[in-house]
């Protein structure tokens, strides 16, 4: 509840805020900005399903750089858990992407791993590591619910499904007719379980879609990972710092955390899911 | 612990030195018998007590002043004598006298009206500002507040205190303000002694304060008296209207987003007098005018509600009851918030004898806030939290003879902490009850000062304040590692004492008249902070979660510096003055980097610490009456924060370092119906903080930051303009309206609000710097009157 309502509750606030002065205004300006040091970049999931994994190495860049992000090709890339090792291999030259072996999937409460030896150093360093585990929550979803809200004209996905009394973090996401919506940090939504711990969510409201984006037939999906802590505390610093802040809301910038040693940035996140999908029938 | 000693030895030596009746050894004395003259200025109209009144003894040329009941004492010796009594915006009163004893005498005096063809005589020119022995203190009253234009003509008694030299607010158009780099909840605000949690309204945009039941305001900056305890930078001391006791009257005015009444007047003349004051905004009713229906249920305002009456019982004993009650509401059918403060002074004023006046009061003081989703829907929640103060007052002035005037009295509060409890209301709600556990604490101080005076141009001030704070259950006391994560946990029982601060606060000034027309003022003084707001951001939510020193956290310390030059142009009576100041504040506190405040059972864990340093040179040009009449203001100052574990433990400058700030208010009277009145202001631009740097999780492109507060946003400025237009005066005509236009941010300067950085919706990969602007022109207009 805490991001997935609170934040969009106060936000609600600020826009009445807005329309009592009518006369705010944003416009784009141009800026000088200094150049920060190259730092190597990780961005990699693993998860329980059988599949192909993917690692994304890439740099950072000056902040207006306007294209893709520099791929950081032919670097050796392994996984390990104990005493097995898995290589992974660059999807296309150049794309800076790694990829499993397609038989490959996590273990719950297994730790994992990752290493990057580059062939030229990024920062200074050629190697890279990054250390996470395989969240142990058993969890399932009973069901879920499109419900349409005509004061907004959004859809909302409402939760059907029973917290374990442990201590969880959980992230959710969305697809349509099996691609992704929840595209970017901010579509997305990540929460712990303070408020509901060990409790039946009883039909929560966990994600909103906008009516363009919902068409009677379509099959919506609902994916509930579940994360470590770590990773939760870096999405929500991922979202905070992506998205547009304001004086009254948010605390001062401050930088990303990340689980990459020696220095880099991004995250190496193992997590499990569960999903659950229903056809969209014409709700309004 | 050998320091503490010692200040205790020097407390108990100031105690004795007061005990030795100075009369014995008083120089004064030897030559004529003295008599004690006493009484209470009052203006003469309407019965209002004036507080801070000079009195002057004209044989002797020394002075006194009223206190804040309007008391005043003072010794003079037998024989033919006079007193000129004088006080800012009134006609100054001679008295002649011929003392045969102690007299007690009222005295009233008549309010200025200023008009084109009277040339305006101050009495003997007392340059007030002089021979005040306090300095870093600024007076305002509601009449100049009045006249100074205000966003959507809201006059607004924070925002006037913004417009003082050393003072800035922390966001555009907020009413928050930080006080020679301090925090804002390093700033006493008090309404009739009653602390105010969260002086705002509308998130922030407009103070709590009904300027029309206001009679003064008094901010003090350094050099902060003895009697006032519990916060680091400032002292915002308001004091409500005590009531007409002469006539029955009222004022009020029509505004854009407001209106507002004042009823007051005698309940048995010259006895007993009452005053009550409202205000409302009105946006939500422009919503019922929406075709929009999803706007229709919305339900959006503000009220405030103060009231007073006092009660003269005779000549020795006066009792005041007064009170402050305000909300803001939001709310539809989905969601709701509320917050409010609300306080309750009840005083007794007992005279033990003509030298010695008392005041004891008892305090209340609240601010609670509240939000959820209605009971009525599914998955209806709320969420709760409260900040209560129950506090006992006993404070005495003692004017004792020529030479010194002594106070004395202490403080007792009971602070009860609700940080926050959320839960869910329906039956089968998934919610569980979230609680961040109660807390209480006892907070006491005890001081003694004294002013003294040494030959005719050297006053020494030198008080003492000792402060307690002592944390009690039943509450729930997590215990941290170095590492700021929480390994224990110790429960305690009811009323169980767990943990206790004390302090010394010494307070000590000199005031040397050079001449007439100039002084010199000094003070080193420290204060001693117990209760802290976790507040992240820099306009401020009504969401404010006060915490408690603690196991955990130190109460925060101040030493501040100052040193200042006064000096008046008599020909033109125009004030200046010249203040420099040094502060350190110790155990400063602030927050982790992505720290979360709100419904942290472990709040503390979240909490860096570290020092602050602000030092600065602030002048001022000021012309109190006549037909035009303000001031301008300019201040050079840095403030710099020094916190282990933010910015890699580097220094930073704070958020409000803003190094020039220039303030110009100017009234000009045109003519007898018509006022004109501007405001500029100009600072440099806010620290902040801007990415060096981006990287790509996902899809989404995310910031690499500089250094903390190592850019800044464009300059500030600003210029508000207001036109006065009176009714005719006609005699016996008691209804006196105005017509007020105000014009904000007269030349549409685009002050950013804030800088962000985001990526293109429309183009991936492209990142752009987006600025907010709050306001563009935004005039409003206000009838106001009074009868």
């Amino acid at each position: 509840m805490k991001r997935i309502h609170l934040y969009k509750i106060i936000s609600a606030g600020l826009l009445y805020l807005v329309f009592i002065f009518a006369s705010s205004c944003t416009e784009i300006i141009e800026l000088e900005l200094d150049s920060s040091d190259i730092r190597l970049v990780v961005d990699g999931v693993i998860t329980t399903d059988t599949t192909s994994h993917f690692v994304r190495i890439t740099t950072s860049s000056s902040y207006f750089l306007n294209e893709e992000p520099p791929a950081v090709s032919g670097a050796l890339v392994q996984i390990q858990s104990g005493e097995q090792s898995v290589t992974l291999t660059e999807t296309n030259p150049e794309s800076g992407i790694y990829a499993t072996p397609s038989d490959f999937y996590g273990v719950k409460g297994i730790q994992y791993t990752l290493s990057i030896n580059l062939a030229k150093p990024v920062g200074e360093n050629t190697d890279y590591e990054a250390v996470t585990s395989m969240p142990t929550t058993e969890f399932s979803i009973d069901s879920i619910v499109l419900e349409y809200q005509e004061v907004w004209d959004f859809y909302l996905i409402n939760l059907f499904a029973k917290d374990p009394p442990t201590t969880d973090f959980y992230k959710i996401d969305a697809l349509r007719n099996g691609e992704i919506i929840t595209d970017t940090a901010y579509r997305s939504s990540v929460t712990d379980d303070r408020f509901f711990n060990g409790n039946n969510t009883n039909g929560l409201s966990v994600m909103f879609l906008r009516a363009d984006e919902v068409n009677p037939g379509d099959t919506i999906t609902l994916v509930l990972s579940s994360i470590t802590k770590e990773y939760y505390e870096f999405f929500l610093e991922l979202q905070a710092e992506s998205g547009s802040s304001n004086p009254l809301f948010s605390g001062p910038p401050a930088n990303i955390s990340s689980n990459i040693q020696q220095g880099g940035l991004g995250f190496f996140s193992a997590q499990s899911s569960v999903k659950e999908s229903l056809v969209v029938k014409d709700l309004k | 612990m050998g320091k503490t000693y010692f200040l205790s030895l020097l407390f108990i030596s100031l105690i004795i030195g007061f005990a030795i009746p100075s009369k014995t050894f008083g120089s004064t004395s030897l030559l004529a018998e003295q008599f004690t003259i006493s009484g209470y200025v009052e203006d003469a109209e309407n019965g209002e007590m004036l507080i801070g009144a000079a009195i002057y003894n004209v044989a002797t040329a020394k002075g006194s002043s009223t206190n804040v009941y309007g008391y005043y004492s003072i010794k003079i010796a037998a024989g033919k004598q006079a007193l000129i009594v004088s006080y800012l915006g009134y006609h100054s009163k001679t008295i002649e006298l011929d003392v045969k004893g102690d007299i007690v005498i009222n005295i009233k005096l008549e309010p200025l009206q200023v008009s084109l063809d009277e040339v305006v005589i101050k009495g003997e020119a007392i340059n007030e500002n002089i021979l005040r022995t306090q300095m870093s203190v600024e007076k305002l009253d509601s009449k100049s507040i009045r006249k100074i234009p205000a966003l959507m003509g809201e006059v607004d008694v924070l925002k006037a205190i913004q417009l003082l030299p050393g003072v800035q607010a922390t966001s555009e158009g907020g009413s928050g303000f930080s006080v020679r780099g301090g925090s804002p909840d390093q700033n006493l605000i008090l309404l009739d002694e009653a602390l105010v949690y969260n002086p705002s309204h509308l998130l922030g945009f407009f103070s709590v304060f009904n300027n029309d039941a206001v009679k003064s305001v008094e901010l003090y900056k350094g050099d902060i008296p003895a009697q006032y305890g519990g916060r680091l930078s400032s002292v915002v001391d308001v004091r409500m209207n005590d009531g007409n006791s002469r006539r029955f009257s009222g004022q009020g005015g029509i505004g854009t987003i407001s209106s507002r009444l004042t009823l007051e007047g005698p309940i048995q003349k010259d006895k007993s007098s009452f005053m009550i004051a409202g205000r409302r905004t009105y946006a939500d009713l422009f919503l019922l005018l929406s075709k929009d229906e999803q706007l229709k249920n919305n339900t959006l305002y503000f009220y405030d509600f103060n009231g007073k009456a006092n009660y003269v019982i005779n000549d020795k004993n006066r009792v005041f009851i007064s009170g402050y009650t305000g909300k803001d509401v939001f709310k539809n059918d989905d969601f709701g918030m509320g917050w409010g403060n609300r306080t309750m002074t009840v005083r007794w004023n007992h005279l033990f004898n003509q030298e010695l006046f008392s005041n004891f009061s008892m305090i209340y003081s609240r601010f609670n806030y509240s939000l959820g989703v209605p009971e009525n829907q599914p998955n209806a929640f709320e969420w709760t939290s409260s900040m209560t103060d129950y506090s006992f007052k006993g404070d005495f002035t003692w004017f004792a003879d020529d030479n010194s005037l002594v106070k004395f009295g202490l403080i007792a509060t009971k602070h009860i902490f609700k940080p926050g409890t959320a839960e869910g209301l329906s039956g089968d709600t998934p919610y569980n009850k979230v609680e961040v556990p109660q807390n209480q604490a006892l907070e006491t101080g005890f001081y003694l000062s004294n002013d003294h005076k040494i030959g005719s141009r050297l006053t020494l001030k030198y008080g003492l304040r000792f402060s307690t704070f002592s944390n009690f259950g039943a509450t729930i006391q997590y215990l941290y590692d170095d590492q700021y994560v929480k390994v224990d946990s110790v429960s305690y029982p009811k009323g169980k004492f767990y943990n206790t601060y004390f302090g010394l606060e010494p307070r000590l000034s000199f005031s040397y008249i050079l001449n007439e027309i100039s002084s010199v003022k000094g003070a080193y003084t420290r204060n001693i902070q117990y209760v802290h707001l976790a507040q992240n951001s820099t306009a401020g939510t009504p969401l404010d979660i006060w915490f408690a020193s603690g196991p955990n956290v130190k109460p925060q310390k101040g030493d501040q510096f100052s040193l200042g030059y006064f000096r008046n142009l008599s020909k033109l009576k125009l004030e200046t003055s010249l203040e420099g100041f040094y502060k350190l504040n110790h155990n400063a506190i602030d927050f982790k980097d992505h720290a979360e405040l709100l419904l942290n059972q472990y709040l503390e864990g979240e909490l860096r610490f570290g020092s602050a340093t602000s030092y600065g040179l602030e002048m001022m040009l000021k012309q109190p009456d006549g037909r035009l009449n303000g001031w301008i203001s300019y201040t050079w100052s840095r403030t710099f924060r020094d916190i282990a574990g933010i910015n890699a433990g580097n220094q930073y400058p704070a958020g409000y370092d803003r190094p020039h700030d220039v303030s110009v208010v100017l009234n000009f009277e045109v003519s007898k119906r018509i006022m004109v009145g501007a405001n500029w202001v100009y600072s440099t631009g806010s620290p902040v903080t801007f990415p060096t740097g981006r990287f790509v999780i996902g899809n989404t492109i995310a910031p690499v930051y500089s250094d903390r507060n190592s850019y800044r946003l464009p300059d500030y400025h600003r210029l508000d303009v207001s036109f006065t237009y009176s009714g005719k005066e006609k005699p016996n005509k008691k209804w006196h309206g105005e017509w007020n236009l105000s014009v904000y941010n007269a030349y549409y300067r685009k002050n950013p609000w804030v800088i962000n950085f985001v990526a293109d919706p429309a183009q991936p990969n492209v990142t752009r710097a987006e600025m907010t602007y709050l306001f563009g022109i935004v005039p409003a207009i206000t009838y106001n009157f009074h009868f």
